[in-house]
């Protein structure tokens, strides 16, 4: 009997205790240790809130009070590297076109892998490519890869962070209603806080995204006083395509066929070419917003864009 | 008797006949639709599409906050909707491989499936395969095809279930006492289940795997992926433990799962200072045995059934957000675990399972339907015993958990199976039986009822509310993920007062004026008198509502068998990689998801509901036949019990088959 109960007890704090312990250990030695040695296994947590890849380990214990930032990844020259792609929420897209690595799709509770080597010295930019919520357009993060022997490079700081604090403002006023729009669904991240572009856009044609704030020269619109006029019968709601009498605005038409194709762009998004056919898919495009947005909404951005013309004085 | 059986097929084939006849009369020639879907978080709009067979559907669709898809198994299509663009990914979701995929932006659909199965099936459920969210899981709607063969003919149904059962009646002969055989001595029948039952080790043995299988929910739980179908602890805990006890343990085995809980097990080998091996008191007392911890008797006023039900009810209201969140569902199962450790030390016995145990109020309440049952072999030797040495415990087995002597089992409710009694009987009087014949448990209190009642609504809450197309109700249980506290509490407060409140009333209403159509002039100024709210009336009402338990149990089954057939890959896959770390245990990590069989859902569900019905119905009426003793007043007693019944049931059917 005695036996007997000794080795009960033993078996209860085995499977209490020691169950847990296995459970590690096999992740550690069996499905990490699975990779060819010499590798290096990195595993990347996707997190849509906030939006980030991180290196940190996401569970029920920890998501819903952490802030994960976006993970630099510091490699040395040479390194074989598998990463692993978890999806902590929803399904995300991992791509670093300069690296040729991916589009992997990254689907929640399933883990997919990735392997490259690491040859050449230098930083590299990975992005999130699908629509993964309010903060998709901020994550994205560095690979660093470091010559043998040389410290770490430090890649040039991605300048924003996703903050969803924006207050709300009345629908009303158009020029702020479009600014908070423009701020919110994140425009501001590739596109600038003053609309300035000039982010980086990898094999892009354009190199660079283009810059918004001179909007009011692209709809040929050459004066303030026009910009007041056409902003004002954005407010007023007028019906471009029943014009009862036309506005003292030159070339009119011409601004009107502007506006239209800047619509557009914002509703059903563009596709941006490659600079070399051969190369990567640029990483950054416009995406269509108009499932998100109404037809107010985007006048109201349009609205704010033309308001961030710098007029000269000229007043000679 | 074959001109019984032939009025009865007729009855059935007029009342499913006429229906099904005006439906296919009623429905409309086919047309062209165009249909736009709006997808969100966590629904569609429209939720539910409505065509005839034949019509040609064009869907559009647009996406807001993150990816969704159109999953639409029985057409064998799964679109593809991203916010960022207008464009749709189409392919086949029986195709395991992701080529075939075709970028457009219309989709074409031509209402109703092929061959002679597709012609019956009218409702299809579309669902979402991108991972959106906690509550992804159930982001579902209809596609509802007419001529609906199974909503007319199910409606029929029931009205054909009411009639023979007005007919049986009818032909059943006044006094004729059926007596139901005594269960079949099991222990007798089979020497070696009697070695077993009487073997020391047996419920440490059994209940060993089913602990580690806890810890194994509890660790996935907390540290496994965030995405409820592919973590192990929610796969687990709700699509397989709770399918397994509404559908087969429960019915079958009654208070069986009680054997091999792990819940209160490690506080109990606590209590006892012992895993397999007994220990005699030192000196003798209240108990043959010696326990550690303090030992308490539980508080008088708290006992009963109603502290677990309202557990149960708590736990019930947040189940939604618990299933969407695998940290929810262990921090309420490692909740329990801790409390039943705690209990144990506190309070004597197994304190938590008798009083506190959400779970024991689900498993008490349908045990009657439990075939095997404990019971004494001869009364008469119980009747000399002094020693009563199963309420006590000796050096052979430790005293009842449940604080029973094994002669006043007379019902499963109480009973959890422990079989420490079968070690501790002195005169080997205690047996396993099988029960033959109907079974017979009356409720002895209003907690009871009450407890019949609760789970009765909750059984049509989870379809209403977790499997339901309306993205609103999803809403209301959603708490959690959405932190919509305000609707989830006004949700609450409207579900409290109508289980607890509303319904009792109206069954007890209902008992109340079955009682006076029943009764004759004399005893209807008897009960008049005594009083709306009298303990007349209250004995009835005990004695009617076990006629809830055939239909309530049934409703669960319609929510768990969904569940099952939903889930059932990833559940597979679930095991293969417990915590969605990249493992591959069995091989069956990468496999995709395909639901079995969602076209015959609905049907499953329609005959459940109606054979609970039916059942109900019976144990109604017998229960009321017992009570006054003849055929009509037993009809009119139950009359208005039943009318509530079938009035729910037909909801339900008119639920899952039209919506």
């Amino acid at each position: 009997m005695k036996f007997k109960e000794i080795l009960a007890t033993i078996s209860v704090i085995v499977s209490v205790i020691a169950l847990p312990l296995v459970i590690n250990w096999y992740h550690e030695s069996y499905v990490l240790g699975a990779y060819p040695e010499g590798t290096k296994v990195i595993t990347l947590s996707a997190v849509a809130k906030g939006g980030a890849w991180t290196l940190d380990k996401v569970d029920g214990t920890n998501y819903w009070w952490k802030d994960f930032k976006p993970a630099t990844i510091n490699l040395e020259e040479g390194d074989k590297v598998v990463l692993r792609f978890e999806s902590t929420d929803v399904h995300h897209r991992f791509y670093c076109p300069e690296l040729n690595i991916g589009p992997v799709e990254v689907e929640p509770g399933h883990i997919v892998t990735a392997e490259f080597e690491a040859n050449e010295a230098g930083t590299y930019r990975y992005y999130c490519t699908s629509m993964c919520g309010d903060c998709h357009f901020y994550m994205q993060g560095w690979i660093v890869v470091t010559a043998k022997g040389q410290p770490p490079q430090q890649p040039e700081e991605i300048a924003m962070a996703c903050e969803q604090h924006y207050e709300k403002p009345p629908k009303k006023d158009m020029v702020t209603w479009g600014k908070y729009l423009y701020y919110k669904n994140a425009c501001i991240s590739c596109h600038g806080d003053e609309g300035q572009g000039g982010v980086e856009n990898i094999n892009y044609i354009k190199d660079e995204i283009p810059a918004h704030d001179i909007l009011a020269e692209k709809l040929w619109l050459k004066e303030k006083e026009h910009v007041d006029i056409f902003v004002d019968m954005l407010k007023k709601r007028v019906d471009f395509e029943d014009l009862e009498e036309e506005p003292d605005i030159p070339l009119f038409n011409l601004v009107l066929k502007q506006y239209n194709a800047a619509k557009d762009l914002i509703r059903y998004g563009k596709h941006c070419a490659k600079a070399d056919a051969a190369g990567p898919e640029p990483p950054l495009q416009m995406v269509s917003w108009q499932a998100l947005l109404t037809d107010y909404d985007m006048d109201s951005i349009i609205t704010y864009l033309l308001m961030l013309y710098e007029w000269e004085d000229d007043e000679e | 008797m074959i001109r019984r059986v032939f009025i009865a097929i007729l009855v059935i084939s007029v009342c499913v006949g006429i229906p099904i006849l005006i439906e296919w009369s009623t429905t409309g020639n086919p047309e062209t639709k165009n249909i736009h879907m709006e997808l969100f978080r966590y629904g569609t709009t429209p939720s539910i599409i409505r065509a005839n067979r034949g019509d040609e559907l064009i869907f559009t669709f647009s996406a807001s906050n993150t990816g969704h898809s159109f999953l639409l198994q029985d057409y064998r299509i799964e679109v593809k909707v991203s916010p960022a663009s207008e464009k749709v990914e189409v392919r086949d979701p029986l195709q395991s491989s992701y080529e075939n995929i075709i970028d457009t932006d219309k989709v074409h659909l031509t209402a109703g499936l092929e061959g002679w199965w597709g012609k019956l099936v009218s409702l299809s459920r579309f669902r979402c395969h991108i991972y959106c969210g906690p509550m992804h899981g159930f982001e579902q709607g209809d596609l509802i095809v007419r001529p609906n063969w199974l909503f007319s003919g199910s409606l029929g149904l029931l009205v054909a279930i009411i009639i023979i059962a007005f007919l049986r009646v009818r032909w059943s002969s006044e006094n004729e006492p059926k007596l139901i055989p005594p269960p079949i001595d099991l222990n007798k029948k089979l020497p070696i289940l009697d070695k077993i039952l009487k073997w020391r080790p047996l419920q440490f043995v059994v209940t060993l795997p089913v602990l580690a299988g806890f810890v194994l929910v509890i660790i996935a739980g907390f540290f496994g992926t965030k995405v409820g179908g592919r973590n192990f602890g929610v796969m687990l805990t709700w699509s397989v433990w709770m399918a397994l006890l509404t559908m087969i343990l429960v019915p079958l085995g009654g208070r069986i799962w009680c054997l091999v809980c792990p819940l209160p097990a490690l506080g109990e080998y606590l209590q006892r200072g012992a895993t397999v091996q007994v220990r005699k008191a030192k000196k003798e007392g209240k108990y043959g045995n010696r326990f550690f911890g303090f030992g308490f008797r539980w508080p008088r006023k708290l006992s009963g059934t109603w502290l677990r039900l309202l557990f149960f009810l708590g736990m019930g209201t947040l189940s939604a957000s618990m299933a969407g969140q695998p940290k929810w569902t262990a921090t309420a199962l490692f909740s329990l675990f801790i409390i039943a450790i705690i209990m144990s030390l506190i309070w004597n016995l197994r304190s938590f399972c008798m009083y506190i145990c959400p779970v024991a109020a689900f498993i008490s309440l349908y045990s009657p339907f439990g075939r095997i049952v404990v019971r004494s072999r001869d009364t008469e030797i119980c009747g000399n015993c002094r020693e009563r040495a199963c309420l006590r415990g000796n050096e052979k087995g430790w005293a009842c958990p449940y604080e029973l002597c094994v002669p006043n089992i007379k019902r499963n409710f109480d009973c959890g199976v422990c079989t420490e009694c079968f070690k501790s009987c002195p005169y080997d009087n205690v047996t396993l039986g099988l029960r033959r014949g109907r079974w017979t448990e009356r409720f002895a209190s209003y907690g009871q009822a009450w407890q019949a009642i609760v789970l009765l609504v909750l059984g049509m809450v989870y379809p209403l509310t977790i499997l339901s197309p309306w993205t609103v109700m999803r809403d209301m249980v959603n708490v959690i993920d959405k932190a919509t506290w305000l609707e989830f509490g006004k949700y609450a407060a409207v579900l409290w007062t109508i289980a607890l409140g509303v319904v009792p009333l109206l069954f007890w209403l209902a008992t109340r004026f079955g009682m006076l159509l029943s009764a004759n002039k004399e005893k209807k100024q008897n009960i008049r008198t005594s009083g709306i709210f009298s303990a007349v009336t209250g004995d009835v009402f005990k004695k009617t509502m076990p006629a809830l338990l055939p239909l309530g149990l049934s409703f669960w089954a319609t929510f768990f068998i969904a569940t099952v057939m939903i889930n059932l890959t990833f559940i597979i896959f679930s095991i293969s990689d417990p915590f969605g770390h990249g493992w591959d245990l069995l091989g069956t990590a990468g496999m995709p998801w395909v639901q079995v069989w969602p076209s015959g859902i609905p049907w499953i569900q329609a005959t459940l509901v109606l054979t609970g019905l039916t059942f109900s119905l019976k144990k109604g009426y017998q229960v009321w036949f017992n009570e006054t003793g003849r055929k009509n007043d037993a009809l009119k007693g139950f009359a208005p019990t039943a009318t509530i019944l079938i009035l729910l049931a037909a909801g339900m059917l008119i639920y899952f088959t039209n919506f």
